[in-house]
């Protein structure tokens, strides 16, 4: 991968992903937490309950969504090392439902266990609230700055690299996405998803079929490139 | 869900009186100017800016080198909070009007009382709800009701905080803030202003 790739800021994973950095914290944090186990298709919480605690994902992907005018909208993709369920600490309900696409592992901290943390756990969870907040700050740069062809490439490109075969880019990848939702997630039409995923069929190793789209990451990194510069 | 003011962000700290108690204790009062950058994009910040009055905006500038503005923030407001892990802002800060600051250095941060270092994880969250709302809107709601709801919230915020009349709500910052083009929203405008003032007649010829 090239430098200026990574430091590509992203935008549509809420996914802590420094979770190297805040090792300890993970390990005090899931020695006093109770842990739960999600099938796929289960909620986590609905926007519309006050939760009782946060949610700390351990393993597999989790989707916040919300409905408006009876259709759900996607607006983000979680995956391990990402906080959830933060709003009932300031005793708001909740921005979105949350649902594990994927069997998943969860950690649940209660909120009196976090009023009574020390310093050492706490100055953590401050910076790991900093990335999510940089993240949704940079969602909104993308949504302002970006044309809508950048944002889904930029979409294709972060969810290959959360599913890499080996370590490896030119190694072909499945990511499993309803054009619907990644319309809702750059925040453009399922129509204008279509018709660029034809477009760029042209410009790299690209098949989809049904929600699967199998690309070589390699291909969308070099186009993303070319877009970029 | 956090329904409060989406766009212009102002007295963000009141509900808490342990944050602004903490600021004013050990916090160093500073004025700037109008114009003056408090936290430059890309550029770590020397610490926490506590707005005490005036009006700051955050933007960001592309690759183009042009400045999109995504919000305003008046009254009691945090700056610098993005950045409390040391990381690069990815905003700028800068006054749009003559504005007070209490600052604080990030590096006295680890050693204060949990109950403090609590309180300001509840304000992160807070204001992470309040860009969530931003992003929200600017991806579904109708841009006519986003601009009256911005002009709202402006009219609301100047006279609560005696913003200074020579700042002016241009079209190109409410381009900005809902993510579309000055010309666009221009066009918005003028479109609503013909449609109150027809409502107008048409009330005043029933008369």
């Amino acid at each position: 991968m090239t430098d200026s790739l990574r430091e590509l800021p992203s935008c549509y994973f809420y996914e802590n992903t420094s979770i190297e950095k805040y090792e300890d914290f993970i390990d005090k944090l899931v020695s006093v937490a109770d842990i739960r186990f999600y099938s796929k298709g289960d909620h986590l919480y609905f926007d519309t309950v006050l939760s009782e605690g946060v949610f700390l994902v351990l393993k597999g992907t989790i989707e916040a969504y919300y409905i408006e005018n009876e259709k759900k909208r996607t607006i983000a993709m979680m995956d391990k090392g990402s906080l959830m369920g933060l709003t009932s600490l300031i005793s708001r309900t909740k921005h979105s439902s949350v649902c594990c696409r994927s069997d998943c592992t969860v950690a649940f901290i209660s909120n009196s266990q976090i009023s009574n943390w020390g310093t050492d756990m706490l100055i953590p969870m401050l910076h790991i609230q900093a990335e999510k907040m940089r993240l949704v700050s940079n969602q909104m740069v993308s949504l302002a700055v970006d044309s809508i062809k950048k944002r889904l490439v930029m979409f294709l490109h972060e969810a290959a690299m959360r599913d890499l075969c080996m370590n490896r880019t030119d190694l072909p990848v499945c990511i499993k996405f309803s054009k619907q939702e990644i319309a809702d997630l750059i925040n453009t039409s399922r129509e204008y998803v279509t018709a660029t995923l034809k477009e760029l069929q042209k410009n790299c190793r690209l098949y989809v079929d049904g929600n699967n789209i199998v690309l070589y990451p390699c291909d969308i990194e070099a186009y993303l490139q070319r877009l970029l510069y | 869900m956090i329904n409060d003011n989406h766009y212009i962000f102002d007295d963000l700290i009141d509900e808490s009186s342990l944050l602004i108690e903490y600021f004013k204790r050990n916090g160093q009062y500073t004025i700037y100017l109008p114009g003056a950058t408090i936290i430059q994009q890309d550029e770590v910040p020397g610490g926490l800016f506590f707005l005490i009055n005036g009006l700051v905006e955050k933007s960001v500038i592309n690759k183009d080198g042009k400045k999109k503005i995504f919000s305003l923030h008046a009254g009691k407001f945090l700056a610098g909070i993005i950045s409390i892990d040391g990381a690069p802002s990815p905003v700028t800060y800068q006054c749009l009007t003559k504005a007070s600051f209490y600052t604080v250095p990030l590096s006295t941060l680890e050693r204060q009382e949990p109950r403090f270092l609590l309180e300001l994880f509840r304000y992160c969250i807070y204001e992470t709800g309040l860009l969530q709302n931003q992003l929200r809107l600017a991806t579904v709601a109708d841009s006519t009701l986003n601009i009256s709801q911005i002009m709202n919230e402006f009219d609301m915020v100047s006279k609560k905080h005696h913003i200074d009349d020579r700042f002016v709500l241009t079209h190109q910052i409410i381009a900005d803030m809902i993510g579309r083009t000055r010309e666009q929203v221009s066009n918005l405008i003028s479109k609503k202003y013909r449609l109150e003032t027809r409502l107008k007649c048409r009330e005043y010829k029933k008369l």
